[in-house]
């Protein structure tokens, strides 16, 4: 599960429960100017047309982590699908988050309106 | 392949716009978008970003390309109210309408598109901008009256629309 916070020109997305055998830094602050874009998409963990992800969350087994997509680096951490969104990033060491939200709607809300006032 | 990219994106922005007027903006998921566009979900995010960055842009191609011509059919037509009440090309406009207060870059495409289709409507001694704009609302307004009301009672209320 992961936290959106918006402040000013800043995206912080903080990862819940990580465990600390993981090397990964356990929150990420990106500007806002480097986030294109934020969906909800309950889909994405069942995708397997050319989106070669870790897919949902498996019981018992860690997926959560760093990986690669078509050449892309891509920070994914989904347990629960339906509570999925990915946010699209740009001048980034990371391409894409795909991570779960307590509200998906109303964080990307949040983020589509900090892009704009941003502007 | 002789397919350029802007075809292959314009092609794209065209069946998002219909998916997006069909469905609506929040009852239409990604698994329904890259169904009808054909594309992977990844070029679908790296294309535009996110779903909103889809709707923006299929908003902005079709008042670019579709408008015209709609505005056009409905300048020289006898009753621009009955045309505007069978015009599909209206429900992505419709959609906007219900996403404009919640972004104001679809806020500002769905007051210039509905001011330049206006404005071909009004009198052309008339370069009144509000009155372009609420003849376009107008032809907003017949499109939502035939999609809501049963056919029968559709001639009286587009009277009501002396477009």
């Amino acid at each position: 599960m992961a936290t959106v916070t918006l402040t000013g020109q800043t995206m912080n997305v903080e990862i819940e429960g990580f465990d600390k055998l993981w090397s990964l830094k356990s929150g990420l602050q990106i500007p806002l100017q480097h986030v294109r874009g934020a969906t909800a998409d309950p889909g994405v963990g069942n995708d397997h047309r050319g989106w070669r992800g870790p897919g949902t969350h498996v019981p018992g087994i860690i997926t959560a982590g760093t990986f690669h997509q078509d050449g892309d680096r891509v920070f994914w951490d989904i347990r629960d699908p339906s509570k999925a969104i990915v946010i699209e990033l740009d001048h980034e060491r990371y391409k894409r988050l795909v991570i779960e939200v307590e509200d998906p709607r109303a964080t990307v809300t949040a983020i589509e309106q900090a892009l704009h006032s941003a502007q | 392949m002789g397919r350029s990219p802007e075809y292959d994106r314009d092609q794209a922005l065209e069946a998002a716009g219909a998916l997006f007027g069909r469905l609506g903006y929040a009852g239409c998921s990604v698994d329904d978008l890259v169904q009808a566009l054909g594309v992977h979900r990844g070029s679908l995010y790296k294309a535009f970003g996110s779903k909103r960055g889809l709707f923006v842009e299929a908003l902005h191609h079709h008042l670019d390309n579709t408008l015209d011509e709609l505005g056009h059919e409905l300048a020289v037509t006898q009753h621009p109210a009955q045309l505007a009440a069978g015009a599909a090309g209206l429900d992505l406009i419709l959609v906007a309408a219900l996403e404009a207060d919640a972004d104001p870059v679809v806020a500002g495409l769905l007051r210039r598109g509905l001011t330049s289709l206006g404005a071909q409507l009004v009198a052309a001694s008339s370069a009144d901008e509000l009155a372009a704009l609420n003849r376009g609302m107008e032809l907003l307004a017949c499109r939502l009256a035939a999609r809501a009301l049963p056919a029968e009672t559709l001639p009286p209320l587009l009277d009501l629309f002396p477009l």
